[in-house]
């Protein structure tokens, strides 16, 4: 090789070289970024989770310390024997439906003081938050769930809180009468199809939140969402997860 | 000897591609036109081995193999940017593509001839768009890194074919004593193709399953 030659091998290799550097350095820098923007995103998930379970125990405070003593108090002037002369069937009937808030008060108080927000176990939880739904909608839910690995709590309480706001959604956005939730288990991944049978589109260009928080969750989770175009919303979501021994939330 | 190391490290290409074909049927729709992409490149491979055998040469069928490739990886960069909401651009760039390909042939008048300007520009302007894909689905891609198919197979769109640009300026200019230069830089051109041939294979391995495998009924 002549001495020019190989002068520009050798400036060749020096350019490769700082090239590969600089490209090395930026898939440093951009896997650095991630990670960061993942912890705190972790961050405020758990942040949220406290808040909100801090929420229901001071809502469950109240319940029992400010309304439930007014309510007692209330039951005992009921029971004074003047107003038992004069009106007795109204009255009794009056105390009676005190006794029935007071009761239902103290039930809500006692779900809302424990320490989840999934109370069994998720199918159980969504079944139910579909079945309130159903009550005050015109909607029929077809709910299956092919899942019968046991996962932790967090995995369990996001996918709660995904579908949830998926009703949501749904409710808000689309005319729709039949709305299809499938979960199913393979290889260590959760697969959840959710779809209904509505006209309307989500606003994708001005996404709300709602949707941004759906997203959000599935990735945290290292998960991975598939919105598809068409009428309605449908969302596929693929979330890995590990399989818990015992005190998870699962199938059955 | 140098070329009989750089075919054999190019048709390693054929690891990708048959686990492509293997999940092909579960790989979810975006993420098909990848797997067209290294079949691709796997026929031009064996193309390239019989005309250089045959002919001396493989200009022919590499210039048809630089614009089925590019219009491929518009196809697959379209689907994954910013899921497939920016399909406009990338339809034009294709066709703008197309009109410069068909340019330089008339300007060559042959197609005897590596169509240079084509590579370099395609080259760079893959690699620029591979980058723009990963800035903005940075936010989207998965936690971990690494198993974001989307992150592996655009980094290496990036490092191809900056290096693929950077080599066909040294073969442009290559006509007197950088000659060697452009052959002993093809040497390490073995080294990146061997590299992205396994970021290809990972990417395929960790692209989601399609929803119709996993609910076939709905």
């Amino acid at each position: 090789m002549h001495t020019q030659e190989s002068s520009i091998y050798i400036s060749t290799i020096i350019i490769c070289s700082i090239l590969a550097f600089i490209l090395g350095y930026c898939a440093y820098i951009i896997f650095r970024l991630q990670r960061k923007y993942y912890r705190l995103k972790e961050k405020k998930q758990a942040n949220e989770i406290d808040l909100l379970q801090k929420e229901r125990g001071r809502i469950a405070a109240d319940l029992h310390d400010e309304l439930a003593p007014l309510l007692n108090i209330t039951l005992k002037l009921l029971e004074l024997p003047e107003l038992r002369k004069n009106g007795a069937r109204r009255v009794q009937q009056a105390e009676a439906n005190l006794v029935t808030v007071l009761t239902r008060m103290g039930e809500i108080a006692r779900n809302l003081n424990k320490t989840s927000v999934i109370v069994n176990d998720l199918k159980d939880s969504i079944g139910l938050f579909l079945k309130q739904y159903s009550f005050k909608n015109d909607v029929r839910f077809r709910f299956e769930y092919d899942v019968t690995a046991e996962f932790d709590n967090n995995l369990a309480l996001q996918l709660y809180l995904i579908i949830q706001e998926l009703v949501n959604n749904t409710m808000r956005h689309t005319q729709a009468r039949l709305v299809d939730i499938c979960f199913r288990e393979l290889e260590c991944k959760i697969y959840i199809y959710y779809t209904d049978d509505g006209e309307g589109q989500l606003p994708f260009d001005h996404a709300g939140l709602g949707i941004k928080s759906i997203t959000d969750r599935a990735r945290q989770l290292g998960g991975w969402v598939k919105i598809e175009d068409s009428p309605g919303i449908k969302f596929f979501f693929i979330i890995p997860f590990k399989k818990t021994n015992s005190n998870g939330h699962g199938g059955k | 000897m140098l070329y009989s190391i750089t075919a054999s490290v190019s048709l390693l290409i054929v690891v990708p591609a048959i686990v492509g074909w293997c999940r092909f049927k579960y790989t979810d729709v975006s993420y098909r036109p990848l797997v067209y992409l290294l079949t691709m490149g796997l026929i031009n491979e064996i193309v390239s081995l019989y005309s250089v055998f045959r002919y001396g040469t493989n200009t022919i069928n590499y210039n048809i193999f630089i614009l089925i490739e590019t219009h491929l990886i518009l196809w697959q960069l379209g689907n994954w940017d910013y899921r497939g909401r920016n399909s406009q651009l990338y339809r034009r760039l294709a066709a703008v593509f197309l009109i410069a390909w068909l340019v330089e042939w008339a300007w060559r008048g042959s197609i005897h001839q590596f169509f240079s300007f084509f590579i370099i520009a395609h080259a760079l302007c893959i690699s620029l768009l591979a980058l723009t894909v990963i800035e903005k689905s940075f936010f989207y891609l998965q936690k971990r890194l690494f198993n974001d198919p989307v992150f592996l197979a655009c980094s290496g769109f990036v490092i191809y074919y900056t290096y693929m640009a950077l080599l066909e300026v040294l073969w442009m200019f290559g006509h007197s004593h950088q000659f060697t230069v452009a052959r002993r830089a093809t040497a390490i051109l073995v080294i990146i193709n061997f590299f992205v041939n396994f970021l290809y294979c990972f990417s395929i391995l960790c692209t989601p399953r399609s929803r119709q495998s996993i609910f076939p009924r709905l």
